[in-house]
């Protein structure tokens, strides 16, 4: 392989890494990266109608821990705050790499 | 005789001194060149450092600007998402709750199948009602416990993003007086060398202040923790009441209906 085209080979590499970084980047610290609503619902374990009191307590019961559940896992709360201190950490770098 | 060797020595050391004489004059003008060349080189430096730095304000100045301008952009997004997700799940749990409704009709059919006599069917009016009851105070708990979580971590939010505000201006106001200092070093006539380690110290001072400041609001988030123990013992207490007012319900239908012929 000739130097130029080993040149051509590495810069390639290079801009390729250098793209995937910038793109994980943007996934992580994004507006994008709230979790939309209804992956995260747990399956409901539903009791059929039986006509005994029995079962049909228990199915309420088990309704409402479907909804406890539900709430807890649709809470996003802490990416919310993570990720205004990761931009934070970004903008620590406006004043890098000046040349004098 | 003597007064002519004399003659002859004081002629040699006049001749060796003629010889020596240019050559010291030559090397003070060397050290002298050279002490010049060296103060014009310096200034060169400074001149090329303090033209330099010029552009180097507006580049930071503007990057600044832009960053600042992306996280604020970033923020409005995170809070605009953040209210849609919110009204997102607050639909869904009506939808959930739609659906638990309906089930619950359906078990109540159910059960009335086999409530035959009216003394029966007067318990099982009893149960429904018991078990009704407790449905809308367990929600009523849950969307005010869901409620003061949302407010506390609206505030936290807001707390949080006060604190980055001032780390942004506290930010921005050390770049800013680190340049200005550096141009007004410049107009002093300060060594280029004093110039150049004087910004820079200052800049990673910044640098540094911004990212103790960041790891503070970090700590922050440490915060959200709690609300969440919160939110979830008041949930878990609402539904300890549900749960004992169901057991209570369903022993009083079984009671009633076997009393009840």
């Amino acid at each position: 392989m000739s130097a130029k085209n080993k040149y051509l080979v590495v810069s390639i590499l290079a801009i390729v890494a250098v793209l995937g970084i910038m793109i994980t980047r943007r996934a992580n610290n994004g507006p994008g990266d709230l979790r939309s609503g209804g992956e995260t619902t747990p399956p409901a374990q539903t009791i059929a109608p039986s006509g005994n009191p029995d079962d049909a307590v228990q199915a309420f019961v088990n309704d409402a821990d479907a909804e406890t559940a539900q709430i807890e896992a649709d809470d996003n709360s802490d990416e919310i705050l993570n990720s205004d201190v990761t931009n934070l950490s970004e903008f620590s770098h406006s004043a890098d790499n000046y040349d004098f | 005789m003597i007064s002519k060797t004399l003659i002859i020595k004081s002629a040699s050391g006049l001749a060796l001194l003629s010889l020596l004489i240019p050559s010291l004059a030559s090397a003070e003008l060397s050290l002298a060149d050279e002490r010049t060349a060296t103060t014009t080189r310096s200034g060169q430096e400074r001149t090329a450092i303090c033209l330099r730095l010029s552009n180097t304000v507006d580049q930071i100045e503007t990057r600044l600007g832009e960053r600042r301008d992306t996280l604020l952009e970033r923020k409005d997004e995170k809070r605009t998402r953040l209210e849609e997700r919110r009204t997102e799940l607050q639909n869904k749990l009506e939808n959930l709750r739609d659906r638990q409704d309906e089930r619950r009709a359906e078990h109540y059919d159910k059960l009335a199948e086999h409530a035959t006599t009216t003394g029966q069917q007067v318990a099982l009016a009893a149960f429904q009602a018991a078990v009704n009851d407790a449905v809308r105070a367990r929600r009523s708990a849950v969307d005010e416990a869901n409620k003061k979580f949302q407010d506390d971590v609206g505030a936290l939010l807001a707390s949080t993003q006060t604190s980055i505000n001032s780390a942004i201006a506290a930010f921005k106001a050390s770049v800013q007086a680190a340049l200005d200092q550096a141009k007004a070093d410049c107009a002093a006539g300060v060594s280029a060398a004093t110039i150049k380690s004087t910004l820079q110290a200052t800049l990673n001072a910044a640098k540094d202040k911004l990212q103790a400041d960041r790891q503070a609001i970090d700590g922050l988030r440490g915060q959200v923790k709690p609300l969440q123990e919160t939110r979830r013992a008041a949930i878990k207490a609402a539904m300890d009441v549900f749960k004992a007012a169901l057991e209570k319900a369903k022993d009083d239908l079984k009671a009633a209906w076997a009393a009840t012929p």
